[in-house]
C-alpha cells in the first residue's frame, strides 16, 4: 500500500442525490445517501455494488455532471459542487471521465485526430505545431499505433475504442480519472489488457482513479481501497486487500459468494447468497439490507445507519451490527 | 480519408436504380431551366403567335391564351418554381435547426416556450395563414418564399430538437461536458454534424412540398404574379372548362413537371435515407 494518510485530492462529504419521484407521487428516489469517500493522489477507490444502488450517480456528482441535492465535493480544497459552469469549466480538465460504452463514448464523425486534438488546444494543453507529437505519445501510450489517428471510430474493436477513451481522458493531464465500469462491456481477456494498462499509467503518470465496477475481480485488482454501497449508501470501506480477506458486512460477504469459485477446494465452502432484490421502498429506519440479510434479527431493524470501524483505530469501516464477528 | 464515409453513402446511394434514374431527371429539368435562353428563342413574357395556337413546329408546345410560346414559359416557369422551393427550404431549415438546437440544448423555459411556439405554428391551418399572409403582404416572389419558409420551419425545428435531447444523453457529449468543452463547441461541431443527415432528408421533402404550395397559391392567384410565368399560373389558365378539354397544351405539361419534380425529389429523399444510415453496410 501507499502512503496512507495524504492530504486528498478529492473528497465527497455526506453526498445525497434523490430525484423527483413521478408528478403527485411522494416516491422520491433517493440515488445517493451520505457517501463520504477521499481519494488521494495516485490512489485507486474502487465503488462496488448491484445495478442501481447509485455508485454511477456517485461518478457524475463527482463530475460535476449532476448537481447534489445536499453535501460537499472539495477538489484539492476547493468546493466545486456549487460552482457555476462557467468557473468550473477551466478546472474540469484536472478530473476527466472513461464511460462504459466505448461505442457512444466517441463522435462518429471524426477522426481520432480530431477527437483527441480539440479538447486539448481548447484547453492550451499543447500548442497547435505541437499537438500531432502528442497525439502520436498518447496514442503510443494507449497501445495503439500513430497510423490509427486517421481513423474512424466505428473502424475500431471495443477495447481499441476503451483506449481511445482514455488516452482522451489523458490528454488533458488530469489528476483524477473516473472510471464508470469501463471493462464492463468488454471480453475477459481484453478486460485484463485494459485493466493492465490503467495500473500501468498509474505508475507512470500518478494519477489518480475511481473505479466503478460489478465485477469484483476487476475492482479488486486495480483497486487500493474499495466502498461496497448498497441502497445508495457505503456499507463497507476499506482497504482492498482487507476487506476482500474479511468481509465485515453480510451483503459484501454476499457479493464474494455470489461470484462462482474457481477453486475445487472451495466449492462446497458455505456462501452467504442472496434472494429478492434491492427494493425501491422508502427509507423505513433501520438497517437497509434487513430484509434480505441471513443474519438479520430483532435488533437491525431499529438500528441507524452509521459507518463504524470494524475495530478499534482500524481503517475498515462497516455498517453492520455484526461487523467484527462476520 | 473523410471522404470514406461519404463514398460508403454515394455507394448505397447508387443501388437505388428509381432514384438515380430521378436524379437523372431532376438534372436535365434543372440544367434545361438554368440554360432556358439558349434553349428557347422566345420570351416568356412576348407574344409570339397566335392565340392559344396547338402545337407545332416553331412553338412545339403550342401558345397561351395571349399568344406567348408555352415552352418558353414552362422553362422559366421551372426556374421560379425551383427557386421558390430552394429558398423556401433553406429559410426554413435554416430557422427549425436554430430553433430546435437552441431548445433542444438549452431545456427548461427556453425549450417549453420555443415549442409552445412551433406547436402553435404547426396547428394553424397552414393554407389559411398563406393566404391571409399573401392577402397582407403584397403577393409576389419574395413574399412566397418568405411565407413558405416561415410555414415550413417546425417540422424541421422538432426533429433538430429530438436528435439534440438524445444526443445530449450520449457520453461522447457527457464527455465533452466532462472536459470543459464550451457550448458552442459542443452544440456546432459535436452535435449539428450529428444531426445533418436527418435534416437533409426531412429537407427534400420540404422541398417538394414547396414546389406543391407555391403551385397551390399561384393557381389560386396568390402567388406568383403574372406576367411571370410560374407552374401554378400556368395552371391558373386551366380553370376554364373549355381550356381543360378542348386545350390540353395549356395545362398538361405544366402538371406533369410539378408531379415529375415532386416524385423526383421524394425519391432522392428516400434514397438518401437509405444512404445515410451507416447501418445498412
Amino acid at each position: 500500500m501507499r502512503q496512507v494518510e495524504q492530504k486528498p485530492l478529492v473528497e465527497a462529504i455526506r453526498l445525497t442525490k434523490t430525484y423527483r419521484g413521478a408528478l403527485f407521487s411522494h416516491n422520491d428516489i433517493q440515488a445517493v445517501r451520505e457517501v463520504s469517500l477521499k481519494i488521494a493522489p495516485g490512489e485507486t477507490l474502487g465503488i462496488v455494488g448491484e445495478s442501481g444502488c447509485g455508485k454511477s450517480t456517485v461518478a457524475r456528482l463527482l463530475m460535476g455532471l449532476e448537481k447534489p441535492t445536499s453535501g460537499v465535493v472539495l477538489f484539492q480544497n476547493v468546493r466545486i459542487d456549487c460552482l457555476p459552469e462557467r468557473k468550473l469549466r477551466p478546472i474540469r480538465s484536472a478530473f476527466q471521465m472513461v464511460f462504459q460504452d466505448s461505442g457512444s463514448s466517441l463522435n462518429a464523425r471524426k477522426q481520432v485526430f480530431d477527437i483527441l486534438r480539440e479538447p486539448m488546444l481548447y484547453h492550451k494543453t499543447v500548442s497547435a505545431q505541437e499537438a500531432p507529437t502528442r497525439i502520436d505519445e498518447l496514442l503510443s501510450m494507449v497501445g495503439l499505433p500513430p497510423e490509427t489517428k486517421y481513423r474512424y471510430p466505428h473502424e475500431f474493436s471495443g477495447g481499441q475504442r476503451q483506449r481511445i477513451c482514455i488516452a482522451r481522458a489523458l490528454s488533458l493531464q488530469p489528476k483524477l480519472i473516473i472510471l464508470d465500469e469501463p471493462v464492463s462491456a468488454l471480453d475477459v481477456s481484453v478486460q485484463a489488457q485494459i485493466l493492465n494498462l490503467l495500473r500501468d499509467l498509474q505508475d507512470t503518470l500518478g494519477v489518480a482513479y475511481l473505479f466503478i465496477g460489478h465485477g469484483l475481480g476487476a475492482v479488486h485488482y486495480i483497486s487500493h481501497l474499495i466502498a461496497v454501497m448498497y441502497r445508495g449508501r457505503i456499507v463497507e470501506y476499506g482497504d482492498s486487500e482487507e476487506l476482500f480477506r474479511h468481509p465485515a458486512h453480510p451483503y459484501t460477504k454476499a457479493l464474494l459468494d455470489a461470484a462462482p469459485a474457481t477453486d475445487f477446494s472451495q466449492r462446497n465452502a458455505p456462501r452467504v447468497l442472496l434472494t429478492g432484490e434491492a427494493s425501491g421502498d422508502a427509507d423505513e429506519g433501520g438497517c437497509d439490507f434487513e430484509k434480505r440479510c441471513p443474519f438479520a434479527c430483532a435488533a437491525c431493524r431499529n438500528r441507524p445507519y452509521e459507518l463504524r470501524p470494524v475495530a478499534d483505530g482500524s481503517r475498515h469501516l462497516a455498517s453492520c451490527r455484526l461487523a467484527a464477528e462476520l | 480519408m473523410r471522404n470514406a464515409m461519404n463514398q460508403q453513402a454515394f455507394q448505397r446511394f447508387r443501388r437505388h436504380k428509381a432514384a438515380m434514374v430521378c436524379l437523372l431527371i431532376l438534372t436535365i429539368i434543372v440544367l434545361t431551366a438554368l440554360f432556358a435562353p439558349l434553349i428557347t428563342p422566345y420570351s416568356p413574357v412576348k407574344i409570339s403567335g397566335g392565340f392559344s395556337a396547338p402545337p407545332d413546329a416553331s412553338h412545339w408546345l403550342g401558345t397561351d391564351q395571349i399568344g406567348r410560346d408555352m415552352f418558353s414559359r414552362l422553362l422559366y416557369a421551372v426556374r421560379i418554381s425551383l427557386m421558390v422551393g430552394a429558398l423556401a427550404t433553406g429559410i426554413s431549415t435554416l430557422v427549425g435547426v436554430l430553433l430546435g438546437l437552441i431548445a433542444g440544448y438549452l431545456g427548461g423555459w427556453v425549450d417549453r416556450a420555443l415549442m409552445g411556439f412551433t406547436d402553435m405554428v404547426m396547428s394553424f391551418p397552414y393554407i389559411l395563414l398563406i393566404l391571409v399572409a399573401a392577402a397582407i403582404f403584397e403577393p409576389g416572389l419574395w413574399s412566397i418564399i418568405l411565407i413558405l419558409g416561415f410555414v415550413d420551419w417546425p417540422g424541421v425545428a422538432r426533429l433538430v430538437r429530438g436528435n439534440v435531447l438524445s444526443l445530449k444523453e450520449t457520453n461522447f457529449i457527457k464527455g465533452d461536458i466532462a472536459a470543459g468543452m464550451p457550448r458552442r463547441f459542443i452544440l456546432f461541431s459535436e452535435i449539428l454534424p450529428n444531426t445533418i443527415a436527418p435534416v437533409l432528408i426531412y429537407a427534400t421533402s420540404v422541398f417538394a412540398v414547396s414546389i406543391l404550395d407555391e403551385a397551390a397559391l399561384s393557381f389560386l392567384g396568390m402567388g406568383v404574379q403574372p406576367p411571370t410565368p410560374s407552374l401554378g399560373n400556368i395552371l391558373n389558365g386551366a380553370e376554364s372548362i373549355s381550356i381543360l378539354t378542348g386545350k390540353p397544351w395549356l395545362w398538361l405539361p405544366a402538371g406533369i413537371l410539378i408531379m415529375t419534380l415532386v416524385v423526383c425529389i421524394n425519391f432522392i429523399g428516400d434514397a438518401l435515407r437509405d444512404a445515410m444510415d451507416p447501418r445498412n453496410g
